[in-house]
């Protein structure tokens, strides 16, 4: 009952008509990114990270927040009618959805993914309403020593549990943690790997790290692929968007397991809706009774990985904001939006900063309803979008990944330093190397080192205490257990990604 | 190629990690963790170097884009500054246009100019970045 009554509280923040409008412009931004071909979700929160500097707390995070989950409606648009995915999780609405847009069915798959989206989303939120009170409670015990090992266990995860080989994931992290210590140490004052570059003192800007390695990286591949994606001419209303009786009984289950297994997924540390995605496609194909049907147009194939990806989108904020520990590396960028706004997420966020913390539980209801209307009787204008030609595209792109990057700090080393990320992240990608864990590396290694610091203090200097705490203990098992797992079976070489791109 | 880069990377962060006070290990100086990163860096490189003995990029890199791409950039970034917003953005979107051939210059000119005026009203007026319109 207390939590209703929370939630209350939450709702009356975010209905002011300032909150409301930060919310529509933040999922409407996100949306018309979203739509756009090639640009993926990290891209679009990355590139709309600078513009809510400027905005209350509250807001910020209300407006922040949709971006990201509207960007992932948006996305499936893109894959459904042009067969290009914005992001990784979108790469498997194509295999389904791009078939029923050739059989003519386009308005079809529109329209059961924005429900399936929606219902994925408002499961995880129901999820997240109830649970992360229940979590906060029992993480307000946490020591530095558990913060270590759950952040530990988190980079593992990531690293070794996404697409590819798990040794890679695990070198982009590290470098990740060693980007991470480039700036002041805030122990000793002492500059690290600064160069004598006065801009790095204050440690690398995360906006610049992220538009290089995803922004800048993602057009540069495109354009080198040569599969610049193509405008697309489809004409869609509601009236073709409306399923068969029988177009809806094989979506209603599927969708339901989609948001079990999207909001499990996203609950843990260092799984995001990447993995939910492959997993609630793979979980469909395998309980099916006509597995042959999938990837050619099968409703399953796209109504359960959409639930699950905007379940695991929506469950993901729960360890983000009870923990302060990101899920992957869109999660990463979001913390470091936090950080900005000078809010610490953690256990103390929900109990201390309730207004903020159920304030934005609330905007996520109003944001997917929003959506909702966004979405069905406005997807018209969403796949007009689709006739802008990459060729206009991309040169916008940069243009707004130069100055949102410069507007951060007013800083042209920025700028190159984005450049250099692209470039980086680009080379890297061609060998194999996914860029997710990087990130995540990189917002995690300063909060890793201080609390390995700190438990270190606090025990008087005993390594023993990561082994003697036991919720620690049973942290650094499973990351054990997790590489063991791993390195024991080889890579999880039949996840293969389907369109080559990268996490 | 990578995994010898990590190599070197990691070798090149060690011996820097040095010059800091590394300490010891229940009272860390700020190079410890430096050192601890550089040296798994180096490991992780070494044993990709071993499994996986693939050292060619899985897709071709294509110059045009790459080129194009990189000197529109570093025009904005090393320009901005000095030669203004609007000469700064036009030159950014005629390079960077050039990534894809056939390029249509009457269409580039529009966005060039499209794009800087509408970019100088709504983030050097509107949101106020320090930028001028011009020199």
């Amino acid at each position: 009952m207390e939590t209703l009554s929370y939630l209350a509280i939450g709702f009356e923040q975010a209905l002011t008509p300032q909150a409301l409008l930060f919310c529509l412009l933040g999922v409407s931004l996100g949306t018309f990114i979203g739509v756009l071909p090639g640009i993926g979700s990290l891209t679009t929160i990355a590139l709309c990270l600078p513009l809510t500097f400027h905005l209350e707390p509250l807001p910020g995070l209300i407006m922040l927040a949709g971006i990201f989950y509207g960007a992932q409606y948006g996305s499936s648009t893109a894959s459904i009618l042009l067969n290009v995915p914005g992001s990784a999780p979108a790469a498997i609405t194509c295999l389904d959805g791009y078939p029923m847009s050739q059989q003519g069915r386009a308005g079809i798959a529109l329209f059961i993914t924005t429900i399936a989206s929606f219902i994925g989303g408002s499961f995880a939120i129901l999820l997240l309403v109830f649970f992360a009170p229940i979590l906060a409670d029992f993480a307000i015990s946490f020591s530095a020593a558990d913060y270590f090992s759950i952040m530990i266990l988190a980079l593992t995860a990531a690293s070794t549990l996404s697409v590819g080989s798990p040794l890679k994931g695990l070198t982009m992290v590290v470098l990740g943690l060693l980007l991470g210590l480039v700036g002041t140490d805030i122990n000793s004052g002492q500059f690290r790997f600064t160069f004598g570059i006065p801009a790095l003192a204050d440690g690398i800007n995360l906006v610049a790290l992220a538009m290089g390695l995803f922004g800048v990286a993602e057009i540069l591949n495109n354009l080198s692929n040569g599969n610049v994606p193509l405008a697309s001419r489809e004409d869609i209303s509601l009236k073709n968007m409306l399923p068969s009786k029988q177009d809806w009984k094989a979506f209603r289950n599927a969708c339901l397991r989609g948001s079990v297994i999207g909001s499990f997924i996203g609950m843990l540390p260092g799984t995001g809706p990447t993995i939910a995605t492959f997993m609630a496609y793979a979980g469909e194909k395998k309980l099916s009774d006509t597995p042959e049907k999938f990837g050619k147009g099968a409703i399953e194939g796209i109504s359960a990985p959409e639930a699950a990806n905007n379940a695991s989108v929506q469950a993901a904020f729960i360890p983000t904001l009870t923990l302060g520990v990101p899920g992957d590396a869109i999660m990463a960028v979001m913390l470091g939006g936090l950080l900005v706004h000078g809010i610490t997420p953690g256990p103390q966020l929900v109990t201390t900063d309730a207004a903020l913390f159920w304030g934005v539980v609330a905007s996520f209801w109003i944001g997917n309803a929003l959506l909702l209307v966004l979405n069905l009787p406005m997807i018209g204008l969403w796949v007009k979008l689709l006739s802008i030609p990459y060729r206009i595209l991309f040169p916008s792109v940069l243009f707004l990944i130069c100055i949102g990057v410069y507007s951060v700090n007013n800083s042209s080393v920025d700028v190159l330093l984005t450049l250099g990320f692209g470039l980086l992240g680009f080379f890297l990608n061609r060998f194999g190397y996914p860029s997710a864990p990087l990130l995540l590396g990189f917002v995690l290694g300063p909060l890793i080192e201080e609390n390995f610091r700190r438990a270190l203090v606090l025990s008087g200097s005993n390594l023993a205490t990561f082994i003697t705490r036991p919720i620690s203990l049973v942290f650094l098992l499973m990351t054990l257990a997790l590489l063991s797992f791993t390195f024991w079976r080889g890579s999880i070489r039949h996840l293969n990604n389907p369109s080559g791109v990268n996490p | 190629m990578p995994p010898l880069a990590f190599i070197l990377v990691g070798l090149a962060t060690a011996f820097t990690a040095v010059t800091y006070e590394i300490g010891t290990f229940t009272r860390m100086g700020p190079g410890f963790v430096p050192m601890v990163l550089g040296s798994i860096l180096i490991l992780l490189g070494g044993l990709t170097l071993c499994r996986d003995r693939q050292s060619e990029p899985q897709t071709g890199i294509a110059l045009r884009p790459f080129i194009a791409v990189t000197t529109g950039i570093l025009f904005w970034a090393l320009l901005v500054e000095f030669a203004g917003f609007l000469p700064g953005s036009a030159g950014l979107v005629l390079l960077t246009s050039l990534a894809l051939p056939h390029t249509r210059w009457h269409s580039v000119l529009i966005l060039a100019t499209v794009l800087s005026v509408a970019g100088y009203l709504l983030f050097v007026l509107q949101l106020g970045v320090p930028l001028n319109a011009v020199g």
